[in-house]
């Protein structure tokens, strides 16, 4: 009885969600050696992708990036099919939907902790938003798949175009530590580096007035989880009976979801903060 | 209608899951790996 109370308690201040998050961070990026000596972990698991989005070049990366894995595919001299690392993220996308993005992305967890730096906060007008919202599928399509497959240089490789010029958790996670304690590497940089580090910073204090914009607007794993949404087992169901349309959970959505309206959105990242919040238990967690 | 949504999540899943095991076999791993174990410095930023 004791237990349950402590879990009701832990459960109605969100911690839990906290807790995996952080969980999920360290044990994905769990290779200590590789901060000691600005090198990364070339062992076994590095054959297998982590459902979120985390740099395999983070001197602590224990697994692969399912992205950059999937553009490296496209990119490749023979242009194969990633037919694991889709059937990974389908499968997932397909049993939890953006379940992902919400509990397991290391990214996510460091947008959402920088949203809690005391700033004015900032809501798009509705119509900008809904149009911004449209961008991540385009920067899926576009940057992950279209031209890393169109694109080849002289020696007929194609490039990840979404890591080199866009993705801020590469120079966060791997980028910024290598770059800073590894001589070899930092005698390298160039324009490349400097156009990354000023893409990471705007998203990075654009997290402090917009919650997780990157996910809202840019991540290319969202938009590709966000497919599966409507048909994931795993489901966000609302009990009209039960609702006392109080608007408590239109008002607790960061990625301003109505729950009531539309339980399964593609922009849902199913956090629970609705459930949490609803005080007629109307919404919960459920299987299709 | 409901089993009918029920019916076709459960059959992607199984064809998701056929993907996955077919990319295994042909070796998919082996390629992931090889771009994971190495520095990506495109994906740092370096080019």
């Amino acid at each position: 009885m004791k237990k349950e109370r402590i879990f009701a308690k832990l459960k109605d201040i969100g911690v839990i969600r906290k807790l995996v998050q952080i969980g999920n961070g360290i044990v994905s990026n769990a290779y200590v050696k590789g901060f000691l000596t600005a090198t990364i972990y070339k062992g076994p698991l590095k054959h297998f992708c982590v459902p979120g989005l985390n740099c395999y070049s983070c001197p602590g990366a224990l697994f692969a990036c399912p992205i950059g894995s999937m553009q490296s595919f496209f990119a490749a001299r023979n242009r194969k099919v990633p037919a694991y690392v889709l059937g990974f993220l389908a499968a997932v996308g397909l049993l939890v939907g953006r379940f992902i993005c919400g509990w397991l992305c290391l990214f996510g967890l460091i947008e959402e902790l920088l949203y809690l730096v005391p700033v004015p906060k900032i809501t798009l007008p509705k119509k900008a938003d809904r149009v911004l919202r449209f961008l991540k599928y385009a920067v899926f399509l576009i940057l992950v798949v279209a031209l890393p497959l169109a694109y080849r240089n002289e020696l007929g490789v194609g490039e990840p175009f979404f890591c080199k010029y866009l993705c801020p958790a590469g120079t966060l996670e791997g980028g910024a530590f290598l770059v800073t304690f590894n001589e070899g590497l930092r005698a390298t940089v160039g324009f490349l580096f400097q156009w990354k580090v000023l893409v990471m910073v705007l998203i990075l204090a654009s997290c402090m007035f917009i919650h997780r914009p990157f996910c809202k607007y840019l991540c290319p794993l969202g938009a590709f989880y966000a497919l599966f949404n409507k048909i994931s087992v795993l489901r966000l169901k609302f009990d009209a009976d039960k609702c006392i349309q109080c608007g408590k959970c239109k008002e607790a959505c960061n990625m301003q979801v109505d729950p009531t309206k539309c339980p399964d959105s593609a922009e849902c990242i199913r956090c629970g903060d609705c459930i949490r919040s609803c005080p007629a238990r109307a919404l919960r967690f459920d299987k299709k | 209608m409901k089993n009918k949504s029920v019916y076709i999540t459960y059959i992607l899943l199984v064809v998701s899951l056929a993907l996955t095991a077919y990319g295994i076999v042909s070796g998919d791993l082996v390629d992931v790996f090889h771009k994971a174990a190495v520095i990506c410095t495109e994906c740092i930023g370096i080019g």
